[in-house]
């Protein structure tokens, strides 16, 4: 039961650590600087304390009774509650791919820069995704002209080079 | 500046064409946007805020207010022709707008919808005009104390009423009240929670966090959908199009009605569109002749209803933010970061020195939603195209967007990294059923609360806590706090004490 409570609960006793370290770190300061991050970081951590303790509560009455409590069921995720396709294996192997996709435009982003790796990224998406050459060309050059004319000439950003591209003093 | 000249220059202020152009920019991207579920105005705004940072205060105002205002008006077009909710408001309008387009009056259903969204949203402005010279005072009259606990109250009540957990998330407004921390603090230039980090001295953007909490969890699920919502044919689009909006108009008296309902709810934080389109509904099936038997049928009367009370919401929702800087949900506390973007503070400077720039929101608020309900009637076709683009189409392209608009920030590549992390943050949250609307909430209003709470009590020492108007705002934020959960316990005593009926 503990193994099961500590897997369904990691999100909670994060939470309970993050509130527990804004009160840590708040304690040697000035008076000013810690009255808020006390306050807040004591509510926090008394808030999702009480919410351990009935996810705890909730498995315990399910252990010992056998019944799904209504506790621990997706409650307040009318945000935009995770759809039933997500929760499937396809569905997280899917959201996986798309954090892949994030990490390895992030890597992109350090080794090659920004005018190189978005639009290289926005093509190998097509490309993956199997869509029409002409679709993945078109768009590759447009998101790159949004990229130099949009970011780069009209608001002013500065793009990094990316590391390779400065080894190579390019 | 005196009332009328403030209304005079809020007018011309949106009117200069720079500013205009920006207002349509930002009705058509946010119809469009809208019309495809699972890319919301909250997306929309989040990756447009870097161009606010170049504009001035009236364009800026004009770009980041029109995406929100009409949001409510083009996600009709989802519910009523495929039955798929184009965000929290319009759940109610498939009710009898999606037996109507079966029947094949769609052209109907959208007209009367887009008509009746255009006078909800003007009877929302002008009620949010009516309330400026009653709430002016009253803000003049509250001090630090006051707007301290009001800030509170954001927080926690956008984080008790935005989902079933109201613990979840008022601990959520929490996290994002300490979020806002980190960095150097103002008044004593003590560095918190910033690791030894150069970057988190000026504290985690607003940008980057926003776009990685919403957008990115929002494109993980396009992904995971892997198709678009529809290919099915559109049909007829234009017949039945002048009924509608001749139904509309023949209404009128159930969309004030049902106005006053949106109105009503939007000034209350945290109950958002989707509660203000059921409650609409409940009320037309209670009021209109004959509704219970035709409702839900195809009744033409539940599409109106449902649509003057989201639109008219914005304008009711408008008042807490604007006057005591309370916005009620995650999309005008993102509306609330823009404007202190352009140096617009929320508050009592908005209805003092800047109230011009009070006006020409509610300007907006008119002309937006004229505008939006004439172009989506008339390029009802090309909007409702948008929903066959497929997810593998649309998720590299915000991927990209979303990745420059967070360096946009300021101009680092952390930022692209924190957008990254919260982007983890933002799906996690979701996977785990905490609602991350309070956690920005706390971003936004987190400074502001700590000012007010030092000044509160270096002012007043601890007893700020028993003034009146504090004790006031206390009891109704623990009612407001307490209430859904008390009724949600006697619902669940019910259940259990009437066997059967409770499973």
């Amino acid at each position: 039961m503990i193994s099961r409570v500590l897997k369904s609960s990691m999100l909670t006793l994060g939470l309970l650590l993050v509130f527990g370290y804004v009160i840590f770190e708040a304690v040697g300061q000035p008076i000013q600087a810690k009255l808020f991050p006390m306050t807040v970081g004591s509510v926090g951590f008394g808030l999702v304390a009480i919410q351990f303790g009935r996810e705890l509560w909730t498995a315990w009455t399910e252990s010992v009774g056998g019944v799904a409590a209504k506790a621990g069921q997706q409650e307040g995720a009318t945000d935009f509650a995770i759809t039933d396709i997500e929760k499937t294996r396809i569905g997280r192997l899917r959201a996986a791919e798309q954090f892949g996709w994030l990490a390895g435009l992030l890597g992109g982003l350090f080794l090659l820069g920004f005018y190189i790796s978005v639009p290289l990224m926005v093509g190998l998406y097509l490309l993956r995704h199997r869509e029409s050459p002409k679709l993945i060309i078109a768009m590759t050059v447009g998101v790159a002209l949004v990229v130099w004319g949009v970011f780069n000439q009209l608001l002013n950003l500065p793009f990094p080079q990316g590391l390779i591209l400065e080894w190579l003093n390019l | 500046m005196s009332m009328l000249d403030a209304a005079l220059a809020g007018l011309v202020g949106i009117l200069h064409w720079k500013a205009f152009l920006l207002m349509i920019v930002g009705i058509v991207i946010s119809s469009t946007l809208v019309a495809m579920p699972g890319v919301g105005s909250k997306t929309a705004i989040a990756l447009l805020l870097p161009f606010a940072f170049v504009l001035e205060k009236f364009e800026a105002v004009a770009l980041i207010v029109s995406i929100w205002a009409v949001s409510n008006t083009a996600n009709s077009i989802t519910a009523i022709m495929f039955s798929v909710p184009g965000g929290g408001g319009s759940q109610a309008t498939i009710m009898d707008g999606y037996p109507m387009a079966q029947r094949g009056e769609a052209a109907r259903a959208l007209a009367a919808a887009f008509t009746s969204s255009a006078l909800g949203g003007v009877f929302g402005a002008l009620v949010l005009l009516a309330a400026i010279p009653v709430v002016r005072p009253l803000v003049l009259l509250l001090g630090a104390p006051e707007f301290f606990i009001l800030v509170m109250m954001g927080v926690a009540m956008v984080g008790s009423l935005s989902g079933n957990a109201p613990l979840k998330g008022i601990a959520v407004g929490a996290l994002g009240l300490a979020i806002s921390m980190m960095g150097i603090h103002s008044l004593t230039g003590v560095p918190r929670y910033t690791f030894d980090s150069i970057y988190l001295f000026d504290g985690i953007g607003l940008v980057p966090l926003t776009i990685g909490l919403f957008a990115i969890p929002e494109l993980i699920f396009l992904a995971t959908r892997g198709k678009g919502i529809s290919n099915v044919s559109l049909g007829n689009l234009s017949e039945g199009r002048m009924q509608g909006i001749k139904d509309a108009f023949k209404n009128w008296w159930l969309i004030i009605r049902c106005s006053v309902v949106g109105v009503w709810v939007g000034i209350i934080p945290g109950l958002g569109s989707s509660v203000a389109d059921w409650f609409a509904y409940g009320h037309a099936m209670q009021t209109c002749k004959g509704a219970r038997e035709t409702f839900g049928k195809g009744d033409v009367r539940g599409v109106i209803a449902v649509d003057a009370a989201t639109n008219a919401k914005e304008g009711g929702s408008l008042i807490p933010t604007l006057a005591f800087g309370i916005p009620g949900s995650s999309t005008l506390a993102l509306i609330f970061g823009g404007l202190l973007i352009v140096g617009i503070k929320p508050g009592r400077e908005i209805l003092t020195t800047q109230l011009d720039v009070t006006f020409s929101i509610i300007w907006l608020l008119i002309i937006g939603s004229v505008l939006t309900s004439v172009l989506c009637l008339l390029f009802t076709r090309q909007l409702a195209m948008a929903t066959m683009l497929r997810p593998s189409i649309l998720v590299p392209v915000i991927l990209a967007m979303a990745v420059l608009g967070s360096f946009a920030n300021s101009n680092r590549i952390d930022d692209v990294v924190v957008m990254m992390g919260f982007g983890v943050v933002g799906y996690v949250l979701r996977a785990g059923g905490w609602p991350r609307p309070p956690l920005l909430l706390g971003v936004v209003l987190g400074p502001l609360a700590e000012n007010f709470l030092w000044t509160s009590l270096q002012v007043y020492g601890v007893g700020f806590l028993v003034r009146p108007g504090v004790l006031i705002l206390l009891t109704v934020l623990v009612i407001t706090v307490a209430y859904p959960y008390l009724v949600r316990r006697r619902a669940d005593s019910k259940a259990r004490s009437v066997p059967g009926e409770g499973v």
